[in-house]
């Protein structure tokens, strides 16, 4: 048997017999595919000894039945989650809005850094910069695109996460069987998690970096410390 | 040998492996598959039995290069029932092994 094969039919196991943290378990015996397969076993060999997974669901406990605690029960729970359900949703609409800002800004970032680095003045709406300036400027706002990209991906991981959370929360206050709560905060695998740390901390040093350095080069391509003065920016 | 049998000594083997130090899955469930012939499988349920009766608790440990790893922890609790189960066995065993012992040298 393959490993998907068996965490599948073992997930499904365990579902039939109702055990408390399924996710949780499942999570454990891929570790032990991981490190088995690490050692050199084949997927085949590691499942064979593991045993059959109809086997080992039975020896986990299944979830304590609550005697229905509040099943179908509760007209007020149920009338005051669905008022919560409404305010919450209102808060959900106002978080994808911010973050639809977030990532209208960040394409806008990005499109003004392209053009700045390209000198391309799509019909004089960039003031006059330079060359050189215009380039390590303009590699700076895209520094700043990358850092405004980040926090969407990041603000719309949180919103998902987040009406997954309250989507278990509200199942679990009228369920007989609760599963268990989820997290709020967004849940990157290690990989993905460590790439955008990186690309963060990457844009952000990109960004003061040239930033710092543009001011200095259009100073003294200028010659003056207050350069938009001179090309007249701001007239 | 009964693998019921097996089961019910497996979770003493278990608590006494995490007495000395916390481990991970893993590394119980092969150490212990190493001396004991049970199925792989069979470890994971064990523990979660510990951790639900309150004798283990566990936490996430991230180490370098790889997934975060669960590690087992035992609890003051999980201390004293170790203690406690580790002497009732062993007198039991001295038992079980001086009248198994008798047997057989009556029928020599």
């Amino acid at each position: 048997m393959k490993k998907n094969e068996f965490l599948a039919q073992l997930k499904n196991e365990l579902k039939k017999n109702n055990a408390a943290e399924t996710e949780d378990i499942i999570l454990e015996y891929e570790q032990h595919f991981a490190f088995k397969m690490a050692d050199g076993y084949s997927e085949e060999e590691i499942a064979a000894k593991l045993g059959e997974p109809k086997a080992i669901a039975a020896q986990f406990d299944s979830a304590k039945d609550e005697g229905g605690k509040a099943a179908g029960g509760g007209f007020f729970l149920k009338l005051g989650l669905g008022f919560a359900a409404v305010f919450e949703a209102l808060f959900y609409i106002l978080f994808l809005a911010w973050d639809i800002v977030l990532a209208a800004a960040a394409i806008a970032i990005f499109v003004l850094g392209g053009c700045l680095v390209t000198t391309l003045n799509i019909s004089a709406l960039i003031p006059y910069m330079p060359f050189l300036g215009s380039l390590v400027f303009g590699i700076s706002v895209l520094g700043l695109a990358g850092i405004f990209g980040v926090a969407s991906v990041y603000c719309f991981a949180f919103l998902r996460q987040m009406i997954k959370a309250s989507v278990r929360w509200h199942k679990n206050m009228v369920s007989a069987s609760p599963l268990p709560p989820l997290p709020c905060n967004p849940q990157f695998d290690p990989k993905t998690r460590r790439r955008m740390r990186t690309v963060l901390l990457g844009a952000l040093a990109v960004f003061g970096v040239f930033f710092v350095l543009g001011f200095v080069v259009l100073a003294l391509q200028a010659g003056a410390l207050g350069f938009w003065h001179h090309w007249n920016w701001f007239v | 040998m009964n693998t019921q049998y097996k089961k019910g000594v497996l979770e003493l083997c278990v608590l006494s492996m995490l007495k000395d130090k916390d481990r991970y899955g893993y590394e119980i469930s092969d150490n212990l598959s190493k001396s004991i012939d049970i199925a792989d499988g069979t470890v994971y349920p064990i523990l979660r039995k510990l951790k639900s009766d309150g004798l283990v608790t566990t936490y996430l440990s991230e180490e370098s290069g790889g997934p975060p790893r669960k590690y087992y922890s035992l609890t003051e609790l999980g201390k004293s029932t170790f203690e406690n189960d580790r002497a009732e066995y062993l007198e039991f065993a001295k038992t079980v092994e001086s009248m198994l012992k008798e047997k057989t040298d009556e029928k020599e």
